[in-house]
């Protein structure tokens, strides 16, 4: 039998999981509407999700910290590898083939939980001083974020690589980094704006021509419809033409907001939104509440990831901003990156139940198994 | 604070969202919801059978002749690729021998693209006869597609052919004022298949579906059935057409044949061409040579040639001389064979004169004298405002597509175009229609039946469209006092072709007697680019006058109208006293005459010299 510590139960993180199942449970039932099949899929990723959440926060994350650099190096090299033996598709190498298995796989998804531990690792070795890192602590933590952005923006895939420079900062902001490295930091990013359009490729810049242009691509166009003909409380499935007649491209994930306003109107979006709003806000009290560097960069970084992304996808979907291939997050179909969420949670929820063996100094049972 | 800063960050944007999503879907919901309206539904037309067309007997003018057309599906090149493509026009040779490869091949890489997912026509036509046994083979075959495409005929080839006109390929200016010529590819572009085209061409059929972003079929909300109006008949008798076309030879010129309410029985512009030739498309040859003819065979001269009216129009001139209040019927001038104007010489046609002349005998031997004088008594204002009047200088209004208005000089037109003062000499020349006086042959004959009748009907060549009746209300132009005075250039116009003296009278031979005018029209300049393309000899033909010979019959009963016009003919009675004559001959014998009373003896129309 289970011999549960109460203590892993009173500091077990319920709320987020609160928050999170409406969001799941929705998005299975929505992508079940547009296709069948996807949304068995979905549901089949939900439940390897709930299996690698259990097996995650079982593990003793707080004794395997000495993992983190390898595994963050290891995404590093798969990236690299993408160069060489990377898979096309529609002009960018993004996926690794697995052999035999015909299983594809993402690289620059695999990074980003090991990205934010880390930097998480990083910042409790050397956490800063009262009003924030200096120069020289900085730099050195503006390394680890560079180095992937560049490996991924080569892919290219600047939508992604775009993330994790936002991410990285955004969570360096969060730790505290001294105000005047900021005002310098955005001073040089205005100044090489003209250099960095420079060196997009044609089809980013199409994205980009599209977005600042007059007249929307057709996906904008027709999501923009979507969601113009949801009203107030949306329509019926079958009245929700722009998608079951799929004039709504890729309904099911980069545009899935799009069926959500045109399915449940108006209202369905405010609350979808409400619920984002509340798990974003909840996951950044955690981060500025605690002490511990390992908690705040890991709830902080998953707030920012959650922030990014809805926004970013929601903004596309109604021709706020270019499409750049960011899920709704815990939303859209596709499980590489739902299961990355999971992972990131698992081990946020991991380290919130078992400080208190830290912070208390406990010494009692070594394991609860 | 740093949350501060950073919850207020995402508060705004939250809100940005919120706003737009608001402003998109409750603000703007009638917008975006008729947008996505549009989106999933479609209209799928079905191309109505062109009308045809038949003359006054029901014999067929113009008509559908049933073939098919051949259609690829899309997608049969990829790229450079034409494998598939090859393969296909391969096999379907294999079927049909004659076919063009090159063409095919041509004709479907041009249409073939991407984007697009509907078959493509490879071969317009296709006889009923050839496909009839390879139909089902064909059809089974995915990649061919074989569908039915009538195809105009015209039997009568190029009889009568400036009025019927013919149906071509639409063109892009022709395709975006009417978009069902998209589905329909052919359009009138000539005579009365352009003047009638709405009606021959009928409605398309729509059906409207549900469809998804493939534009595959959901279901079907709606449909309405296409409109074909069928036939239009014509006021034509294509035996009567078939006659005048072999009546007039190798001339050139017009002929009109219509009764005195405007129904046109037969006309033609001569040379004529092969209509049949434009359906399926004109070798570029054909074209030019008929483009760069001397006689200019694609000009409609009925209403498009514009020619000085010459002596025919005096009927005019005498009638508003007579009811000008400076002269009357009565009034007698001395012809002496010219005239002198300032330091210029007008001469009569007859070198000596006709001696004392009155308006009878004006008309009778076309006295130019007579009209010379009296135009200076009645003054050009008066001349050019009564022909105006009388419907010179406007459209007939005939059933035909761009019709020509001629010119009627008058001193305001003089100043309006060339900014000079009129000239008394110019008033003589418009007295015996010559000078600036420009007139088309239809209104000729339309004149001739203002004289005959005392009312100037609207030529038209349709008889019913559909089950309406074509019969446009002729106009009442004339004042009181020139119908009261109108028997007086009737009586002078019979005397043309029965008096002794009368100017026709040697050339008619007709069964009944007829009245009308005959006319010698100088020809005006010949412009510098004809010039350069000919030769001496066509320069001579080129500076003979046009022969006029306008008239109605029976004299004492009239019925119909023939004019006549010779370009480069010569003398008016002699060139085409013969083809007028035998014109009414023809009609009497097809029974288009009616006699008075029937005659109690059955004995044989006697020819009245």
């Amino acid at each position: 039998m289970l011999n549960i510590d109460r203590r892993i139960l009173a500091h077990f993180d319920f709320i987020t999981i609160i928050l999170l199942i409406p969001l799941i449970f929705t998005s299975g039932w929505l992508i079940y509407e547009i296709h069948p099949m996807l949304g068995q899929k979905q549901m089949f990723y939900s439940f390897v999700g709930v299996g690698v959440f259990i097996v995650l926060f079982l593990l003793p994350i707080r004794r395997m910290l000495w993992m983190i650099p390898i595994a963050y190096w290891t995404s590093i090299l798969l990236l690299i590898a993408v160069e060489f033996v990377g898979h096309s598709r529609l002009g960018a190498k993004r996926w690794i083939e697995i052999p035999f298995i015909h299983f594809t796989l993402q690289p620059s998804e695999l990074l980003k939980p090991a990205f934010v531990l880390m930097l998480a690792y990083l910042i409790s070795r050397t956490p800063p001083p009262r009003d924030g890192y200096r120069l020289k602590e900085f730099l050195k933590l503006s390394v680890y974020i560079l180095l992937p952005f560049f490996l991924i923006a080569k892919e290219p895939d600047l939508g992604t690589a775009t993330v994790l420079v936002l991410l990285g900062y955004g969570i360096l902001f969060i730790v505290g980094v001294h105000w005047k490295i900021w005002i310098g930091m955005i001073t040089a990013f205005v100044i090489s704006l003209p250099l960095i359009y420079s060196q997009m490729h044609d089809y980013q810049k199409q994205r980009l021509h599209d977005f600042v242009g007059e007249k929307p691509s057709y996906h904008v166009e027709q999501s923009i419809i979507a969601v113009g003909s949801g009203g107030f409380f949306g329509k019926n499935k079958e009245d929700a033409t722009q998608t079951q007649m799929k004039f709504l491209p890729i309904a099911s994930s980069d545009f899935i907001f799009a069926y959500v306003v045109e399915r449940f109107g108006f209202f369905g979006a405010l609350m979808l939104i409400m619920l984002y709003a509340a798990l974003i806000t909840h996951l950044l009290l955690i981060a500025f509440w605690t002490e511990d560097y390992y908690i705040k960069v890991v709830a902080g970084g998953l707030s920012l990831l959650f922030f990014i992304y809805m926004s970013v996808n929601i903004a596309m979907t109604i021709g706020f901003a270019p499409v750049v291939g960011v899920p709704l997050p815990m939303f859209s179909y596709g499980g590489s990156s739902f299961i990355n969420f999971v992972i990131i949670l698992a081990i946020l929820e991991n380290l919130l139940a078992y400080r208190f063996r830290y912070l208390y100094g406990d010494t009692g049972k070594k394991s609860f198994l | 604070m740093k949350i501060k800063i950073l919850i207020t960050l995402f508060i705004i944007i939250w809100i940005g969202l919120i706003v737009r999503v608001f402003h998109l879907a409750v603000q703007s919901n009638d917008y975006y919801e008729s947008l996505s309206e549009n989106n999933s539904i479609k209209s799928e037309l079905t191309a109505p059978v062109r009308g045809e067309i038949l003359d006054r007997n029901n014999e067929p003018v113009a008509i559908n002749e049933l073939g098919f057309k051949i259609a690829f599906a899309p997608h049969l090149t990829k790229g450079k690729d034409r494998t598939l493509l090859d393969k296909e026009i391969a096999y379907l040779r294999t079927m049909i021998p004659t076919l063009d490869a090159d063409k095919i091949a041509k004709t479907y890489i041009q249409e073939d693209s991407y984007y697009n997912h509907s078959f493509i026509d490879v071969v317009d036509f296709i006889s009923h006869e050839t496909i009839i046994p390879l139909y089902s083979i064909l059809n089974l075959r995915g990649t061919v597609k074989i569908s039915p495409s009538p195809k105009r005929l015209y039997p009568y080839g190029l009889v009568g052919a400036h009025l019927i006109g013919y149906v071509a390929k639409a063109n892009q200016k022709e395709i975006d004022a009417d978009s069902s010529l998209k589905l329909l590819g052919h359009v009138g572009k000539n005579g009365i298949e352009k003047y009638y085209n709405g009606y021959l061409q009928g409605v398309a059929g729509e059906r409207r579906i549900k469809v998804n972003a493939h534009n595959v079929e959901i279901e079907e909300i709606g449909r309405s059935a296409t409109q074909e109006n069928h036939n239009l008949v014509l006021n034509l008798d294509m035996r009567l057409q078939n006659f005048i076309t072999q009546a007039f030879e190798k001339r050139v010129g017009t002929i009109i044949v219509m009764d005195i309410h405007g129904a046109i029985y037969a006309a033609g512009s001569y040379p004529e061409y092969d209509l049949n030739t434009f359906v399926s498309g004109i070798s570029p040859e054909e074209w030019n040579a008929l483009m760069t003819s001397v006689d200019s065979p694609f000009t409609n001269k009925m209403i498009n040639g514009l020619y000085p009216p010459g002596s025919t129009i005096k009927n005019n001139m005498g009638l508003l001389y007579i009811t000008s209040g400076v002269w009357n019927e009565n009034t007698t001038i001395m012809s002496t064979g010219s005239m002198r104007l300032g330091n210029r010489t007008f001469r009569d046609w007859k070198k000596n004169g006709h001696g004392a002349t009155n308006i009878t005998k004006a008309i009778v031997e076309s006295c130019d004298d007579y009209f010379y004088q009296g135009s200076l008594q009645v003054g050009i204002d008066r001349m050019s405002n009564g022909i105006f009047r009388m419907g010179l200088g406007k459209k007939t209004g005939i059933d035909l597509p761009n019709e020509f208005i001629g010119t009627v000089p008058s001193r305001a037109w003089k100043r309006e175009k060339f900014h000079k003062p009129w000239f008394q000499g110019e008033t003589l020349n418009t007295s015996i229609g010559q000078g600036d006086l420009l007139v088309t042959p239809m209104q000729i004959a339309q004149q001739t039946a203002l004289m005959a009748t005392g009312l100037l009907p609207v030529p038209h060549i349709a008889k019913m469209i559909g089950n309406t009746p074509n019969t446009p209300v002729p106009l009442d132009v004339l004042t009181p006092q020139e119908k009261a005075k109108l028997p007086i250039i009737q009586n002078a116009m019979r005397g043309v072709c029965n008096e002794p003296g009368g100017t026709a009278r040697a050339y008619v031979s007709t069964r009944f007697p007829i009245a009308g005018k005959t006319g010698t029209a100088q020809t005006t300049g010949i412009s510098q680019t004809v010039k350069n393309r000919l030769n001496e000899k066509d320069m001579e033909y080129l500076k003979r006058s046009h022969a006029w010979f306008t008239t109605y019959g029976p004299a004492d009963n009239p019925q119909f109208i023939v004019t006549v016009m010779v370009e480069h003919g010569g003398h008016g009675g002699e060139a085409t006293g013969g083809i007028v004559s035998s014109i009414y001959n023809k009609l009497d014998e097809l029974g288009y005459i009616k006699k008075p009373k029937p005659a109690s003896d059955t004995a044989s129309v006697q020819v009245t010299p």
